[in-house]
């Protein structure tokens, strides 16, 4: 039965009660004959799995334009949160780790090797963030695509704090009791604490650095408000002076400066941290095509271009920067080339024992 | 007598009747399966787990105490601490449900003449939304630029925000009490209903005061419905972990939240299911000792 003829016959009561069951009963089989899962995602968009709010048409504007269609986008507050869920069965396409998490990704065996011949702007990438450490596997297939790179520093409003030298130890200040939030990430608040204790690689400390880093961590939680899963969070409450200071990537910055709140970025005497993220493609990737085409739609030089401006993060294409002024890079504190950028500070290295540190961290926060 | 009549009628029943018990067998075959599908299978699965460990990435079936032995030796001191302050705040939470529902029960059940219908389904109206949107609600009532605060601001009896109201036990309690609320009036409500008023009239005539003839009719008559509550609020508030995760902060951490991280970012969900059933025994514990203080007696007087 079609669907006017269907509701023209229910308006004006010529259907039948035996029709009526007819219609459920056939609906019924339907619904539950539909394929679910799997096979149903397959006409469907590419499934980004993604950080909490990192599914912005600005990210990709070629997959948008050509599929007038955005992808869908689940979030995960950290990549760990990520790995279990993929590893849990749940279906995605590409999913957006950073470097340090990536010896764990491909240890778990879900991703597969990246064909960057279909990839139109592949050839411009910097060379410096394609071959990071465990960006290719062993038979030096591409695993990873990488697309944002940025910091983890400090964010501070210096009219509620009194800073004398920007040092990692400010999330240590006692006067601020109750203002600080830490990053809920075991990855970057392990090391941060592996920082201040002074362990020789914060990444793959020894077991008396971590023991040393888990007791400083012990010794912070009075000071923290909330450790934080989603930037949002975090730029909420230093916008409203619940926080004060907070651990926290560069878009921060540009959104709170955005919102005239008076925020500073620490650039700290140890070092800054820094990272690149980018894109894995799952093994059973359902959407193979459509992924390969957000891939090359988030690395082209538009899409670097609004992610500078707009979110002031770094961008993999070198062409990027030639689309964006000197002062708009001054400003986000970008250099032209991540290189150099990159051999300033410290950077985030994979950690070969990513339990044992989540366990450390986890234990401090469940301490009761 | 009755051993001479009973082979009679027995004998005459054997040829045509299953035993009696088996005749509604068929009615709950659906429910059956589903407990059987949904509830028992998966909690067999739990205690199956909790005696596997893991390593890396995968689960290793050999079968082992570990999980347990960490659980009740000094390395597993947090989380029976957690588990404790758990039942704590839990419990808590479930006294201050109970002290708030049982006036609006008594309201509902005694003084409301017409219409009730429509009170009950007042009443259920704020748990139409979503739970996560009634947590939300209280960060928003009792966040730093809060409801609350900004109140207090406003009219000037402080200047600067309040930071206990938010993110420490106390708020996860306070957001548990309201958010169960409905699950312990609808109960407490049922059974202040079904009183007798003749009791209440008799009680009167017979020279008691208003407050002696509650303790003495009403309530005892009303603890069905209240024991049900406290444990329809208690059981299932023990292991929440959203809650706490909203607006428990640093130190408002629950159970449950420990037993989320295990199965996913510390990535050991052997260890988590032993720590779910211990859980569970211990919520067992602590109703079974809840029961025992009530006393049998008069469990069987209030006929539950």
């Amino acid at each position: 039965m079609e669907a006017q003829e269907f509701l023209s016959a229910m308006k004006s009561g010529r259907m039948s009660r035996r029709d009526i069951l007819q219609m459920l009963t056939a609906a019924g089989l339907t619904m539950t004959m539909m394929p679910v899962g799997r096979a149903k995602a397959a006409d469907g968009e590419v499934i980004y799995f993604t950080w909490d709010s990192y599914n912005d048409p600005g990210f990709h504007p070629g997959y948008t334009s050509k599929y007038n269609a955005e992808p869908e986008g689940p979030a995960f507050g950290d990549a760990e949160e990520a790995l279990t869920k993929v590893r849990g069965g749940f279906v995605v396409d590409l999913v957006h780790p950073c470097n340090l998490d990536l010896k764990r990704w491909g240890d778990a065996g879900v991703i597969q090797p990246i064909d960057t011949s279909r990839l139109s702007n592949w050839g411009n990438l910097f060379p410096g963030l394609t071959k990071l450490p465990y960006a290719q596997d062993a038979n030096g297939g591409q695993m990873f695509v990488p697309v944002d790179w940025g910091n983890t520093s400090i964010l501070y409003r210096p009219d509620l704090v009194d800073v004398k030298e920007e040092s990692w130890n400010m999330l240590w200040d006692e006067r601020y009791t109750g203002q600080i939030s830490m990053s809920a990430d075991a990855t970057e608040a392990v090391p941060i604490a592996g920082i201040v204790v002074g362990a020789k690689d914060p990444f793959n400390m020894t077991d008396d650095e971590l023991a040393k880093a888990k007791a400083l961590l012990v010794k912070q939680k009075p000071l923290v408000r909330f450790y934080w899963d989603s930037n949002a969070a975090v730029e909420q409450a230093l916008a409203s002076g619940e926080l004060v200071m907070a651990t926290g990537w560069n878009s921060s910055v540009v959104t709170l400066n955005g919102q005239g709140v008076n925020i500073k970025y620490a650039n700290p005497k140890e070092g800054i941290m820094s990272y690149c993220c980018g894109l894995v493609l799952t093994k059973d990737a359902p959407h193979l095509d459509k992924a390969y085409d957000l891939i090359d739609a988030m690395i082209a030089p538009e899409a670097g271009k609004w992610l500078i401006e707009v979110m002031g993060y770094g961008h993999s294409n070198a062409k990027s920067f030639d689309l964006v002024d000197d002062k708009t890079l001054a400003e986000r504190g970008l250099p032209r080339d991540p290189g150099a950028f990159f051999s300033k500070g410290i950077i985030q290295q994979p950690i070969m024992d990513t339990e044992r540190v989540q366990k450390v961290f986890e234990e401090v926060k469940a301490g009761a | 007598m009755t051993l001479q009549a009973a082979p009679t009628t027995t004998a005459a029943s054997l040829q045509t009747a299953r035993p009696e018990w088996l005749d509604g067998l068929w009615l709950i075959v659906p429910t059956l399966l589903i407990v059987v599908g949904m509830m028992v299978a998966p909690l067999a699965g739990i205690v199956l787990v909790s005696f596997w460990s893991q390593t890396g990435f995968d689960i290793q079936r050999d079968w082992n105490l570990d999980n347990y032995r960490i659980l009740f030796t000094a390395e597993g001191a947090l989380y029976r601490i957690l588990i404790l302050k758990s039942l704590w705040m839990s419990l808590t939470a479930t006294i201050a449900v109970v002290l708030l529902a049982y006036p609006m029960a008594y309201f509902m059940a005694f003084r409301i003449e017409r219409a009730k219908l429509i009170w009950i389904i007042l009443l259920t109206v704020p748990f139409w939304t979503s739970y996560l949107l009634r947590i939300f609600a209280w960060k928003v009532i009792l966040g730093f630029n809060g409801v609350i605060n900004s109140g207090l601001k406003f009219i000037g009896v402080i200047d600067k925000p309040l930071e206990f109201l938010l993110y420490n036990p106390a708020s996860v309690t306070i957001t548990l009490a309201h958010a169960w609320a409905a699950y312990a009036v609808l109960p407490i409500y049922v059974s202040l209903e079904k009183i007798d008023r003749s009791y209440l009239e008799a009680a009167t005539d017979l020279g008691d005061s208003k407050w002696k003839r509650f303790w003495r009719i009403t309530f005892p008559l009303s603890l069905p419905g209240t024991i049900a509550a406290t444990l329809l609020v208690f059981i299932p508030t023990v292991g929440d972990y959203i809650t706490p995760t909203l607006v428990g902060g640093t130190s408002g951490i629950m159970i449950g939240n420990s037993i989320v991280t295990q199965f996913g970012k510390a990535n050991n969900a052997p260890l988590g299911a032993a720590l779910s059933c211990v859980m569970m025994l211990a919520i067992t514990l602590a109703v079974c000792a809840f029961l025992a203080v009530i006393g049998r007696k008069r469990l069987k007087a209030a006929d539950i």
